[in-house]
């Protein structure tokens, strides 16, 4: 008969957590769905059921904004799709081949990994400032890309050595070069590693906030610095249209993440956690 | 296959270069610059002179490096301990075979995980904010939660708890991690041993704590320590709420880095906190394996 009060306890915690989660996403939709006046007045109308889409219509046609938006897409695309190749190349020789300083190539890696980005910060950027390359989407793909490649060697070289080595070497008898038989054979059987490595970059170039920040900002900018450029520009105006502008960056994300919800799970933990 | 010796090698040389150019040089750079005064103006004409330990001799005596390194260790051990804690409750009732919708449960907690650190920080500050802040407004019409004490107009301005309000929503933001590994070690148990617990009578109490807690300490140690070495290089969520205020009230030492470098312009005193906070990074990772390998000898 009691059986059933401790689910009720896990229920209330599980939805006491829900509603925490949300909180602060549901209020910044609240106030883009609100019209320009409501934050003008004191106390800010928070509680009468004026909404518009008035501000989602702006922040949509906003020239700056589709600007933002479209730099952020080629960084965070560009950058996947370099630490992807980069990172399941390396993979693909620590997993297959047997060679002198494997094991010290691989803790390497594993050591830079562990360098902060905190601590790399003012250096690349002196570095790069020296080079003339700030402000360039080169250097934001490039630092993007370092900041996912040594999870992506991990992750895929679980991948690639739970693939038998003698299905390669069937394709390699059948007449395949060892290039051909990598694309036909193994690159199928990794591709679920591949999206997760490859959503896992994305999404963190995509968000990244840091170094757009601090190596662009003037010619490339991504949306998480131009949120800030829209707060500055529309200063105390306009809380309305910049988060109107917060939700539309938070949705493309929303829907990658309920389509690729698995892979996106077994990209950010490593693959520690596969169900 | 034997005579193409260099394939192996050929084929880590992209990852390696690109992890050399953007890691090591940097790192290389940070050591030397951190020897030289240095501002950002002398940047471009390739200056800043030699002057050896003093910018580290100048870090023991700097006030606004203690307060930062005092500001770090609050927000480190709250946000761990209850990213962790939570981590370890939610996975748990997630595990619970009665529970439905798990996976919409857990996709909604991944939310503050996955959303950027901007929109993340705009979210709280609309929510904090002393005039236009949501929670303010309300409770200003709502008895309930001025009786709970949250009527409050100054989170964000009153350096006495502003690196507490931080830390909560680093718990906020970072709890979906602990979950997501803390399931994965809650998997590893197998239910025979439940099963076989329940057959001997005992309860559910004396199932977390005979069987769960015992077999998930590994997990939720390792949990422990790799969120102390990510939450110690964790600022991006601050940087946009504060930047560190007010007077440097919630200035962690990676934001006090940062703020050196970029605000005040001293790329060289910057660079030798980098290696300070390299240095604390490291005396954190030495002693995870530490504590792996003590286990690991008391288990063998």
């Amino acid at each position: 008969m009691k059986r059933w009060i401790p689910v009720v306890l896990v229920y209330i915690a599980l939805i006491a957590w829900l509603l925490f989660s949300v909180f602060p996403f549901s209020t910044t939709l609240l106030i883009a769905l609100k019209p320009k006046n409501a934050f003008m007045k004191f106390p800010p109308d928070y509680f009468s059921m004026k909404l518009t889409f008035e501000n989602f219509k702006i922040v949509l046609s906003d020239k700056n904004w589709i600007k933002y938006y479209t730099d952020t897409i080629i960084i965070a695309t560009l950058s996947a799709a370099l630490s992807v190749l980069v990172g399941s190349l390396a993979a693909y020789s620590f997993a297959r081949y047997e060679f002198r300083s494997k094991e010290f190539l691989m803790v390497f890696i594993l050591a830079l990994q562990m360098i902060p980005a905190a601590s790399v910060i003012i250096p690349i950027y002196s570095m790069f400032a020296t080079m003339n390359l700030l402000d360039t989407f080169l250097i934001l793909i490039l630092v993007d890309s370092v900041s996912s490649i040594p999870l992506i060697i991990w992750l895929m070289r679980g991948y690639f050595s739970t693939i038998p080595k003698e299905l390669e070497e069937a394709a390699f008898i059948d007449g395949c070069s060892g290039m051909k038989a990598f694309w036909a054979v193994t690159f199928p059987l990794a591709a679920p590693g591949i999206a997760a490595s490859a959503i896992y970059a994305f999404v963190r170039a995509f968000n990244d906030y840091i170094m757009a920040r601090t190596l662009a900002g003037d010619r490339v900018v991504t949306y998480t610095v131009g949120l800030t450029m829209f707060t500055n520009q529309y200063e105390g105006v306009d809380l309305t249209l910049v988060s109107a502008a917060a939700f539309t960056a938070l949705i493309p994300i929303l829907i990658m993440f309920a389509i690729f919800h698995k892979h996106f799970i077994i990209g950010l933990t490593g693959g520690a956690l596969k169900d | 296959m034997k005579k193409r010796k260099w394939i192996p090698i050929l084929l880590i040389v992209p990852a390696l270069a690109l992890l050399i150019f953007v890691m090591m040089f940097p790192l290389g750079w940070a050591f030397v610059t951190g020897l030289k005064s240095m501002t950002l103006l002398d940047l471009m004409t390739g200056g800043g002179r030699f002057t050896g330990l003093k910018n580290y001799f100048k870090i023991f005596r700097d006030r606004l490096f203690y307060n930062s390194l005092r500001n770090s260790l609050i927000f480190v051990s709250i946000s761990v301990i209850g990213q962790v804690f939570f981590g370890f409750l939610i996975a748990l009732a997630l595990k619970n075979k009665f529970v439905r919708f798990k996976s919409f449960f857990r996709g909604i907690f991944l939310l503050p995980w996955i959303a950027s650190s901007v929109i993340v920080g705009y979210s709280w500050i609309y929510i904090l904010d002393a005039n236009l802040g949501f929670l303010p407004t309300l409770a200003s019409v709502s008895p309930f939660l001025q009786m709970l004490g949250l009527n409050r107009k100054d989170w964000l301005t009153n350096p006495s708890i502003v690196i507490y309000v931080m830390s909560v929503i680093n718990i906020w933001k970072g709890m979906p991690f602990s979950m997501l590994m803390q399931s994965a070690g809650l998997q590893s148990i197998p239910d025979t041993l439940y099963e076989a617990a329940r057959v001997d009578g005992a309860g559910a109490w004396q199932r977390l704590t005979k069987i769960t807690i015992p077999l998930m300490t590994p997990f939720i140690l390792i949990n422990l320590i790799m969120t102390t070495m990510i939450t110690f290089n964790v600022y991006d969520v601050i940087l946009v709420m504060t930047s560190g205020g007010p007077n440097h009230a919630s200035e962690v030492l990676s934001l006090y880095v940062y703020n050196t470098g970029f605000t005040m312009g001293e790329l060289g005193y910057a660079s030798a906190l980098s290696i300070i906070l390299l240095l604390v990074n490291l005396l954190v990772t030495i002693l995870y394996f530490m504590i792996l390998r003590y286990r690991e000898r008391r288990l063998a």
